[in-house]
């Protein structure tokens, strides 16, 4: 029981990650639990590529294994080659270990310093989520296997974002919690239907039009207005 | 004695690694500013908002003194609303949203008194759209709200009460120097803003919406930029399926017969519009605007909840009248808790 508890909270907590919406808290249990292997790592990867999937982008490798590689290679780090021609002397000898010890310490440290980042950036940059659940991970279950990427060098790490390069114009939704039960809405995403998205973009053109008119933006408006023209509208 | 050495050598290494390790967490703590909800959102905004401007921490342009201050900021705003509406430019701009970067070319001229814009994407899907005539055409009837809303001294004095406007420092956009200007929204109504003013003409460079969160919801920023004369040639536009809009028609056009029960301080009505299947009316405060559309629409439109892109959001929601459901839908660069109330303080005129 208390262990389910403890995964809903995690399920919570990536949820709002997602959303770019995670607190402090939220964030340190996350990387605690996260190593890549663990489950909310696997289901962090879901979450993002049932995100890019439903936004309809190509979808990258997801980097499943990340922190798996990132400590497989700084074991791998080769030591410090010793400079021959010194003596043995022993001072030498001390700084030459201490040289080499910072010198992995540092390789773990900015790697995990890029890794945070990479993990700060993902949930800064990614298209918002229904809130209480990802939508798509009930959606479309269908489409994930047909998407499972091809393995990919070890040595290359497609950062999250660079999957997002390829916008598509629909806006995200958030159903409105059902009154008394919070959580239903959760059970129950909304599957945006083509005529919802239809209206939605319509709308949003309409207004960017008129606000056009009366702000004192300049154009952004204009940008905004024409950001979700589709073909057809 | 080696032993010793050697464990100095230890402490050594161990504290550099944590400086190291302290490095790293503080980095990513004011990394985080932009991203975590702080908890007193509402408190202290202005200091948020610095941490979002990761780059460079802005030189105070003159004496911090409140008075001064935001008499520049209103100097600038003058500035701002003369060239977003007289200022013949062309460039090259980034919008970014909702994680997306797109990039887009932007043309501004004056023609015979109106202004023609172009603006055409030259990333992702092509779209392109030219606007004719945006003139002043609301200023009779909707009042201080028009485009120039910063020009007139009431339209200033309303600005005033929504927002707090500091001027915050400089910054060099597209290879000019700027002005930054902040937009501190006095209430949970609307989002703050983030104006980098072109020094030299007033231009916005770059611009910014910030939600209550301090999050950025919008950038709009000029890469490149042309103060020379619009040539005739660069209005057309370029590719066959650009689309035209006319915006020469008055505001207020249309009586509606839906009223709102409630409105946040600040916000007036400056546009009624009729479509084909229901009304659109649309409410400023002289710098954010929202529309609320009432329509009769299909059942398959049953959403109630909200539709995010970007600092635009999109609260759907449902109003009975005469027995018939309406769709109401608030459209708007607003908090969606706005939206949402909005949505609710539909009602038919009485």
């Amino acid at each position: 029981m208390s262990h389910g508890n403890h995964q809903d909270r995690l399920n919570e907590s990536l949820s709002a990650l997602m959303d770019g919406e995670a607190n402090e808290l939220e964030l340190q249990r996350l990387l605690k639990s996260g190593s890549a292997g663990s489950e909310a790592g696997q289901r962090w990867s879901r979450y993002q590529l049932a995100a890019s999937v439903m936004r309809g982008e190509t979808v990258a490798r997801t980097d499943t294994d990340l922190a798996a590689r990132i400590s497989a290679a700084v074991a791998r780090e080769e030591p410090l080659q010793q400079s021959a021609s010194e003596s043995g002397a022993a001072a030498n000898d001390a700084g030459h270990r201490w040289r080499q010890m910072l010198s992995r310490g540092a390789v773990a440290a900015t790697v995990a310093f890029a890794a945070i980042l990479g993990v700060q950036q993902v949930s800064q940059v990614s298209e918002p989520v229904p809130t209480p659940q990802l939508a798509a991970e009930t959606e479309r279950p269908a489409q994930q296997p047909a998407v499972q990427p091809a393995q990919q060098p070890s040595s290359i790490y497609v950062p999250g974002p660079s999957t997002r390069a390829v916008s598509t114009a629909g806006p995200r939704l958030v159903p409105a919690p059902k009154s008394g039960v919070p959580g239903q809405a959760a059970l129950q995403p909304q599957v945006p239907t083509p005529e919802l998205m239809r209206h939605l973009n319509r709308v949003m053109i309409q207004h960017s039009e008129q606000a056009a008119h009366v702000g004192s933006q300049g154009m952004v408006p204009f940008a905004r207005a024409t950001y979700g023209e589709q073909d057809g509208q | 004695m080696r032993i010793t050495d050697i464990s100095s050598v230890y402490v050594k290494a161990n504290s550099m690694l944590l400086a190291l390790f302290l490095w790293g967490t503080t980095s990513v703590a004011s990394a985080q500013t932009a991203v975590v909800p702080e908890p007193e959102p509402a408190q202290e905004p202005a200091n948020q908002r610095q941490s979002l401007q990761q780059s460079q921490p802005p030189m105070p342009v003159e004496s911090p003194q409140a008075g001064s201050n935001g008499a520049s900021a209103r100097a600038w705003l003058e500035k701002l609303g003369r060239a977003v509406n007289e200022l013949e430019y062309s460039g090259l701009v980034t919008f970014e949203h909702a994680g997306m970067l797109e990039t887009l070319q932007v043309v501004h001229a004056v023609r015979d008194g109106q202004q023609v814009e172009r603006v055409r994407y030259l990333s992702g899907d092509p779209r392109e759209l030219v606007s004719h005539g945006v003139t002043r055409a609301c200023e009779g009837t909707g009042g201080p709200f028009n485009r120039a809303a910063l020009l007139s001294a009431a339209g200033q004095e309303r600005l005033q009460q929504a927002y707090q406007f500091v001027v915050r420092g400089e910054e060099r956009i597209a290879d000019r120097p700027t002005v930054i200007i902040e937009a501190r929204p006095l209430d949970r109504h609307r989002l703050g803003m983030l104006v980098n003013l072109d020094r030299e003409t007033g231009l916005p460079l770059r611009s910014m919406l910030i939600g209550p969160q301090g999050k950025v919801l919008e950038r709009y920023q000029f890469v490149k930029l042309d103060l020379a004369p619009v040539e005739d040639s660069d209005l057309q536009p370029q590719s066959a399926a650009a689309r035209r809009i006319d915006n020469s028609t008055p505001c207020i056009a249309a009586q509606s017969r839906w009223r709102m029960g409630w409105l946040p301080d600040g916000y007036r009505p400056v546009a009624v519009r009729t479509l084909t299947d229901g009304d659109m009316l649309v409410f400023s405060d002289g710098l954010s605007v929202f529309t609320v559309f009432v329509q009769r629409l299909g059942p398959e439109l049953n959403f109630k909840g909200s539709a995010i892109r970007g600092a635009t959001v999109a609260y759907m929601d449902k109003v009975e009248a005469d027995g018939i459901n309406y769709t109401v839908t608030v459209v708007g660069e607003i908090p969606d808790s706005t939206a949402q109330l909005l949505a609710r303080a539909v009602t038919t005129g009485g």
